[in-house]
Parts: C-alpha cells; structure tokens; sequence
C-alpha cells in the first residue's frame, strides 16, 4: 500500500514538472479561465443578486476540468510520444496508478485557476470576497477535486480507445460547463437535460461549491450532494480501471504501444 | 563461457501477424507476418545473439519477450513464465533496453529519472539511493547525475538505459540494438558493461547489426529472417559453415549491373555483396576456389577497371550473407 | 489562379485527411453552437442585454474558429517540415499564402450559418427580411476579417509560440472586445481602444443593426472597415511570413526561429 502511495506521489512529482512549462496546460488553468471569468463578471454583475463567489466557483471549476480534460485525453499518448509508454507497461509497476499520479500533480497544478478567479474578482474588479460557509466549502473543494481527477482518468483510456473519440472528448468543453451548472443555474436548459447533468462529477461539485460559498444549501443538501460526487466520481474510476486494461491489452495485440 | 542449463527462455511456434490498414476512403488491410513459426531456446546465464536485416522480426521478437506484445500464436516463456500470463511476474524479473533516445524524463536529472524508476521497479526504498548511486558508477555518470536528460548525449544516454535496466537486479535482460548510432568510443564502453554484466551471470539477449560484435560477445547467435530462424549456433559453428569459402574482395571503378551480374551467373561464385564507397565499388566475392577466382574475375571485368585486390577468409559476416543473402 | 486553388485545395486536405464526416460534423460545428449557447444562457441569467445581444455577437463570434485553421495551415508547414521546400519552389509567393486562407473561408461560412441557425431555431431569434442580406455580408465580412487575422497569426507562431496557443489567445480576446458577450461601454477606456484594433468589432456591430431592423446603408460603414482590418492583418501575415524567409535564408535555419 505505502509502496503505491509511494509511486503515485513519485509519478506525480514528475507530472508536476513536465506540465509547469506547458503551454497547453497553462492555458487550460490560467489564461482560458481568465478570459472566461472575466466576461462572466461583466455578463452576470448587473444581477440584483450577484455574488462574485458564485463566477470564482464557476470558473475555477471550469478551468479545472479543462486542464484535466486536456491532460487525461493526453496522459497515454504523452508518454507513447516521449517513448516512455512501453517502460511504463513492461515495468511490474501498476499502469493504472502511474497515471493516476500523473493526472494527480495535474490536479494540483489546475487549482492555480480557483487562485486566479479569486485574482479577478478581488484585484481586477475589486469585490470584496466572503465565503458562508469556509468548512462546508473546504471540504467539497477537495471532493470536487478528487471527482475531477477522476473524471481525468476516465478520459484517459477513453481518448485512445478509438481515435475519433479523441478529437470529440475535447470539444466536450463547452457542453459540460453548461450541462453542469457552473457559470449559469441548469434550469435555464431544457428539462431533458437534467438526467445527463446529474451524472456529471462536474454538476455535483459546483452545486456543493455553490451550495458551500453562498450558504444556500443547506447540510443534508450538501450532504447529497457530497454523495454524487462520490458516486459519480467513483463510477467514472472503476470504469477508467476497466479501461485501462482493455486499452493495454489491445496495444499489445495490435502492437501500438511504441510510435513506431 | 558457456553455462547452458534448461530454458531460461523459450519460444516455440511463436506467429506474430500485424494489420495494416491503408487508404483513407476506401481502406484496404494487409496482414504483415513479423515472426513466422519462430522457435528459440535460451539458456541461464548465456549472452545470447539474435542476427538479422530489417524487417527480419528481431526487436518483434524481444517486444512479444519482454511482455509488449501478445503473440498470435505459440507460446513464449521467461523463467518459465508465461509472457502473456504471467506478464506481471515476468516484468519483475526481466529488464530491457531499447535503442535510441526516447524513454526518458528529459526534465529530470539523471539520477531523478532512476529514482523514479526505481519506484517504478519496486526497489525496497530503503536501498534506492545506494542502489543508484552504484548504477550511475558502473555506467560512468555519476558526475553529470545531477543533470538534465535533455542535455546528455546519446551514448550517456543509452547509458542512463542500461542503469534503468539493472535496477532491480533483473534475472534477465533484453537488449535490442543497444549501440546503435553511438560513436565507436561509446559503443566500446557499452560492450564492456555487457560482459561485465555476462561474467556476473545475467541472461543477456542481444540483438545487434553489427556481426562483429555479435561475434566478440555471444555465446550462441540465432540468425532469423522473415520471421524464422536459419541458423543456430556459436559463433564457430556458424562460421564453420562457410570454412569452404573464401572472399575475394575486388575493388572496382565504375562497374555496370550487367557486369555484375554477369559475374554472378560464373560458376564459382557463390554470391556477390557490392559495397558502395565514393567512386569507387568493392565487390566480395563468396567462392570455393579462393585464389584460383581471382584471374577470371578481372577477365570478366572490363580491363582497367579493377585496382586493389585481396583474398581472405571468411568471417561471420559471410556466413551470415550467405544465410540471408545480403547485407543491411 | 490555378496555384491559389491547388494550393487551397491540398492545404484543407492536409489539414483534414484524418478527418471522416463524423468528427468534422462534431468539431466544427456542434461546438462552436455549444460555445454560443453557453455564452447566451449566461447573458440571458444575468440579464443585462436582450438575449438577441448574445446571440447575435456568439453567433458572428464562431468566426473565430477559422482563425485556427488558417493559422494551423501556415505554421504546420513549419512543423511538417515542408516549410524549406514551398520556400524553394518557383511558385509566386502570394497565391499560395492566400490560397491557404480560402477554403478556410468557406468553412467559417458554414460555421456562422449553423450557429445563426440554432439562434433562429432553438433560441427563437428574430432576423428581419429586409437584415438578412445585412447580416449575411456581415458574416462574409467577419470570416474574411479573421482570415486575415489567422494568416498573421500563423506567421507570428514561427517567432513566437505554437500555432494553437496563440489562436486560442486570438480566440478569447475577441470574444472579450470585439463587444460579442460585453458592451463596449462597459470596458475600461485603454481596453476599449484595442477593441476597435481587433477584427470583428465592427461585424458584430454591424450585426446588430441588421437584426435591430437598421439599413443596409447604415452598416456598410462597419463592414468596409472590418474589412480593411482583416486585409491589414493579412497584408501584415504576409510581409512577415517574407521576412522570417529572408532571415531564415540568411541565418540557415528555415525550421524554427
């Protein structure tokens, strides 16, 4: 158990300083969540009841399932491109938790979008920030995050499954953030939509966030929605780990796991 | 020395088919026999060489070893071990190498690169950092451990491999083509590792393109092409097999094909290798009748266009273009 | 002319030949909508504009994926590797580096008349008889514009970052000041001055006024100068594309910079 923690901090480790100077991933957490929040904050201030945490949750969230959305859509194919893949699979080394270690110094590179939301609502366009309930939202911050790395890992086998499912996974962007309640409330959608928000790791994360900021929601509610993101979260992960399996055991067969 | 004890590997019928699909409207699929029926005996504590020209089904053969690739059919085992059941068990006794640059963390150091390798080879944490440390001795790094993978040169960096490789004591070890594109310097001091590597009584697999190394390291050598075996032996035996043989090496100024082949078609000759070299072409001649060639092989060339030439015996590498018929 | 539609021709192929249907029909069209819907149902949560506002401005706003394209198209020469040999060929310069923009063209077209389309059809958008030639030149006048940007964008990526980074910046920029999600009153005096810098400002104005029930007449002032705009940044593309190759002549590196 130690020795797998113990690998999963290492690939993360690792991770961390690959992706600290990519381009791509740095516009995933910074500059796309900065464009977003700061239309957002002029498109919803003139609200009666506006509350700037309600953009700081929606974009900080929006950049981070982006980056992890970029990154776990990438995660195996980065390492087939740097000829790693292969040293990974052949090692006695659990493949699944090299990435998981992977997307989880992603993670914490990805948090620098709730810093810079906070960064524009609070420099930018000076509000002053108050957060109801600082516990409640602690801990459904964390939730959040473990859900959305989970959802990483889910795009990682995914993305290379078959190759068209790639390009489509990162358009998936726009429609989630909208499915999933982040910068506007569902019910502005058409009803038939509210099944598929529901089992989105990023809706239960921004009701619970939401929920947590404002003060709105109250404990058994938060308890719910604390629940899903589990639920879903832990969903979307064994289906990653079956994935996982199926994905490798495929390139051995067909003999991809090296580029050439 | 040779140590041969019951099958540290085996291969036996091993088929290896890839698909290949081209086209983008209307897609055709090829079937491409990699390995054709392929069947191997390697045994404890031999360096083992495996011979061929490209294409021949070598590093096919050491990726379905190493757990890479699933065979399509026959059996392949480790240590007795199943490669594609027991490829976890598998993968904690072998190690590999694979020639070229890829496979590293060019962000980190070279040290960095083997700790976390390390992690990655279930090396008891507490012996990592003596265990890396002795690995970066025994391949010469220990002065640039501390520098970025990004700034090694190719030769340090099939080194740092080589460390990766042996960090986990591994029973057996793999290595495809290990020094390829090295400068001769860097390739001798690779050489010198393996041995050191073979007196200690590793399993060693090699495969190589260069014959002469083959001959300088290995124990046995299995030369395969098109997916199979065609030879088998020490590097004696296989040259045994052309000891009827000499080599007339011709050196020739601007000689046509038809004249080459002309040549061919004489009795005596056996096969014809024509090396390129500037303006100039050397032919080796394969022929049972050595000096008494020589006369009518100017003749048949046109006058004036022979210079130097030389007779000699036959080496590894005529044995093995006789085998596969030419050189790559 | 038979160079720029060859040129044209083979640079989409390029870019597309992983393409089937499937992920075109994905990629470039069910997204941008998406995009637009999403910048729409914000507006219409936080009130401040119609929502005729919002979608007008998204709707031209899908313009600016062409801007990707057309800047993929002439830095992945670069990363191709092809960059030194289109430089060596005899051709004439021009045809081939605006033959790279025009199939591009043609794309952007699509894109826009599908997101007007969801505007119209799922957001009920009301788009007058007497607008609809208004806001169809408006559309041409935005694609041609952000062509124009592409080309210079794609020529900045040899000195400067990846084609893709810099078109998403692109990207994001206009759609913050071009006034597609943001009234221009509402920006800052020193930003709103770049607004009128950045194509399609003035398409998006010009937009509104034909869907508003404005004149023709009264817009063609807006689209000439976007136009001019994108002519601008293209004329720009293309002198910079000459000077990396002089450089590059000079310096023997052709590849990167």
């Amino acid at each position: 158990m130690t020795a797998a923690l113990r690998l999963a901090v290492q690939s993360a480790w690792v991770d961390f300083q690959e992706v600290a100077v990519n381009g791509f991933l740095l516009f995933g957490a910074v500059w796309q969540p900065f464009f977003i929040g700061v239309t957002t904050m002029y498109m919803l201030r003139h609200r009666a009841d506006f509350d700037p945490m309600y953009v700081i949750v929606g974009t900080a969230l929006s950049g981070i399932f982006s980056t992890l959305l970029f990154a776990g859509s990438g995660a195996i194919s980065h390492e087939r491109w740097i000829g790693t893949l292969e040293l990974l699979v052949a090692s006695p080394a659990s493949f699944f938790l090299v990435i998981g270690g992977r997307l989880a110094g992603t993670t914490v590179f990805s948090l620098l979008s709730l810093l810079l939301a906070y960064g524009i609502a609070a420099l930018l366009f000076g509000y002053p920030i108050a957060i109801a309930e600082p516990g409640w939202f602690a801990i459904s911050l964390l939730f959040a995050v473990a859900a959305l790395w989970a959802t990483g890992m889910f795009f990682a086998p995914l993305a290379i499954l078959w190759r068209a499912v790639g390009h489509f996974l990162l358009g998936l962007e726009y429609p989630i953030f909208a499915l999933s309640g982040l910068l506007f409330p569902i019910l502005l959608l058409p009803g038939w939509t509210a099944p598929i928000s529901n089992i989105l790791p990023p809706y239960w994360a921004a009701v619970a966030m939401h929920g947590a900021a404002r003060g709105d929601l109250d404990l058994p509610g938060l308890l719910r929605a604390w629940f899903f993101l589990f639920l879903t979260g832990g969903a979307l992960l064994l289906i990653a780990k079956w994935l996982f399996e199926r994905v490798l055991t495929r390139a051995r067969r067909a003999g991809t796991l090296a580029l050439s | 020395m040779l140590r041969r004890s019951v099958g540290a590997i085996e291969l036996r019928d091993v088929r290896r088919l890839f698909r290949a699909t081209t086209g983008t409207l209307r897609r055709h699929t090829k079937e491409i026999v990699a390995l054709d029926g392929l069947s191997l005996d390697v045994g404890e504590g031999e360096l083992f060489g495996i011979l061929g020209p490209n294409g021949a089904g070598k590093t096919t053969t050491i990726k379905v070893l190493t757990t890479l690739l699933i065979p399509t059919s026959g059996t392949a085992t480790v240590m007795g071990l199943d490669v594609v059941r027991d490829a976890k068990e598998v993968r904690r006794k072998i190690g590999f190498v694979f020639g070229g640059e890829r496979g590293l963390y060019y962000r980190l150091s070279g040290r960095d690169n083997l700790r976390y390798f390390a992690e990655l080879y279930a090396v008891p944490p507490r012996e990592i950092r003596s265990r890396v440390e002795e690995l970066l001795d025994l391949v010469d790094l220990r002065p640039r451990g501390d520098e970025r993978v990004e700034g090694y040169s190719r030769g340090m960096k099939q080194r740092l491999h080589l460390a990766r490789t042996l960090l986990h004591r591994p029973r057996v070890l793999f290595l495809d083509e290990p020094t390829i594109g090295l400068d001769p310097i860097g390739a001798r001091e690779l050489r010198r590792i393996v041995r050191q590597l073979h007196e200690g009584g590793a399993t060693i697999v090699l495969t190589t393109h260069y014959l002469f190394e083959a001959d300088e390291l290995c124990d046995r050598i299995a030369v395969i092409d098109k997916g199979r075996a065609v030879a088998l032996g020490t590097p004696a035996d296989l040259k045994s097999n052309v000891s009827d043989l000499s080599v007339v090496e011709l050196e020739v100024f601007g000689i046509d094909a038809g004249t080459v082949e002309r040549l061919r078609a004489l009795d005596f000759v056996d096969s014809i290798v024509v090396e390129q070299r500037e303006l100039r072409q050397v032919l080796r001649v394969q022929t049972r009748i050595a000096e008494r060639a020589v006369a009518p092989l100017i003749a048949a060339v046109a006058a004036g266009q022979v210079g130097r030439v030389a007779v000699r015996e036959a080496t590894l590498e005529d044995a093995y273009v006789r085998l596969v018929g030419r050189v790559e | 002319m038979r160079i720029f539609t060859v040129t044209a021709y083979y640079s989409f192929r390029a870019l597309f030949n992983w393409l089937q249907p499937m992920p075109y029909f994905i990629n470039r069209l069910l997204f941008p909508l998406a995009q637009l819907a999403f910048f729409a149902l914000i507006g219409t949560y936080g009130g401040s504009q119609p929502l005729s506002f919002y979608l007008v401005g998204n709707a031209i706003g899908t313009a600016t994926a062409t801007a990707f394209g057309v800047s993929q198209a002439v830095g992945n020469e670069r990363q191709q590797g092809t960059l030194a040999y289109l430089l060596a060929a005899p051709a004439p310069r021009v045809p081939i580096f605006f033959g790279r923009a025009a199939l591009h063209v043609a794309d952007g077209m699509l894109n826009m008349v599908a997101a007007l389309a969801i505007a119209v059809i799922a957001f009920g958008l009301r788009v007058p008889v007497e607008g609809i030639l208004g806001v169809v030149s408006a559309m041409l006048v935005a694609t041609l514009a952000i062509c124009g940007l592409g080309l210079f964008l794609g020529a900045l990526a040899y000195i400067v970052l990846d084609t893709a980074i810099l078109a998403n910046f692109a990207m994001f920029i206009i759609l913050l000041l071009s006034g597609a999600n943001v009234p221009l009153v509402e920006l800052p005096g020193v930003v709103a001055a770049i607004s009128q810098g950045i194509p399609l400002t003035r398409s998006v104005a010009a937009a509104r006024l034909y869907v508003g029930g404005g004149s023709f007449d009264a817009g063609i002032g807006l689209l000439l100068g976007d136009l001019a705009l994108g002519a601008v940044y293209g004329i720009a593309g293309f002198v910079v594309f000459n000077w990396l190759e002089t450089r590059a002549r000079r310096g023997g590196r052709l590849e990167g910079v």
